[in-house]
């Protein structure tokens, strides 16, 4: 998987999925790293997770967090000295619990974390209802990834631009996939 | 509500892309029901509209009057980007409020404090 360099630093999207991997996270990747793994070119700046809500498994994503390195809330309006002392409150899982969409700065890259994924009705889907694979990484690792199809529904929904750009190449791999 | 909800129904669903059959079965009537709240034969209530305009990604509220009314305006809703289901450096909580600021987080870790 290729780094990518996004606003916050380069993204070693193999470095987060192997924390969350070697931490047990029960996680579904979903947004644009999803839609590489399906063959998009489409470069990305972070990982989008969806994952379960279990006290253990909120657990689990701390400590993957933890692994990435200097775990910090991401936001645009929060200096990084700022967001580093904020963090010291907020990498935990009472915070994860109280978050529908957490957005992280670490030393691996930026993640996203979500409880839910948008079909293509604004309906929020829990990990459990995700349409999904097993698929393994170029680096052997064994990552559950949202279908194509699911990918595609969630940025149907969000309407945002570069949602809206990547939707033609996703549709056109869609179009493409064996049946 | 009338005219109105006619309107706005018929605004969501073309805007959504749905047919009056898929709208139907999204929001849980018939299509004929569906037609008839479109050309204003039939009142759908306030629960059935926010139905309706749920299944279109919608969320039916109350606005000062002349906002959002008029085709021009509900277009303009409609084109503009929905609740991001990711990233944008914008966490959001549950209950919907979003993080941007420093107070915003101190705001929250306070709240946790006290919880």
């Amino acid at each position: 998987m290729t780094d990518d360099e996004g606003p916050y630093g380069p993204l070693d999207a193999e470095a987060v999925l192997s924390a969350l991997v070697a931490h047990r996270v029960d996680f579904v990747v979903v947004g644009g790293t999803a839609a590489i793994q399906h063959g998009a070119t489409r470069a990305t700046s972070d990982v989008d997770c969806v994952v379960a809500t279990t006290t253990e498994n909120l657990q689990r994503v701390c400590d993957a967090l933890h692994e990435m390195g200097n775990p910090r809330i991401r936001a645009e309006n929060v200096p990084d000295e700022t967001a580093i002392e904020l963090s010291k409150s907020l990498v935990n899982v009472d915070y994860l619990q109280r978050l529908e969409l957490s957005t992280w700065r670490t030393d691996s890259g930026s993640v996203d974390i979500l409880r839910n994924l948008p079909d293509a009705n604004g309906k929020l889907l829990p990990i459990k209802d995700i349409p999904s694979l097993a698929v393994t990484t170029e680096a052997g690792l064994v990552i559950r990834l949202g279908t194509l199809a699911a990918i595609i529904e969630s940025k149907e929904w969000s309407n945002r631009p570069k949602d809206l750009e990547a939707l033609p190449e996703l549709r056109q791999l869609r179009d493409n996939e064996p049946h | 509500m009338g005219a109105t909800a006619a309107k706005l129904i018929r605004d969501a669903r073309t805007s959504a892309g749905f047919s009056l059959a898929q709208l139907a079965e999204l929001g849980s009537t018939s299509k004929a029901t569906l037609s008839a709240y479109e050309n204003a034969k039939k009142d759908p209530g306030a629960t059935t509209l926010d139905r309706l305009l749920k299944a279109c990604g919608l969320q039916l509220a109350a606005v000062p009057s002349g906002m959002a009314t008029t085709p021009a305006e509900v277009s303009r809703r409609f084109s503009e980007p929905r609740q991001p289901p990711t990233g944008d450096d914008v966490s959001i909580t549950r209950d919907g409020r979003r993080l941007e600021t420093v107070a915003d987080f101190e705001a929250l870790i306070a709240e946790m404090s006290s919880d």
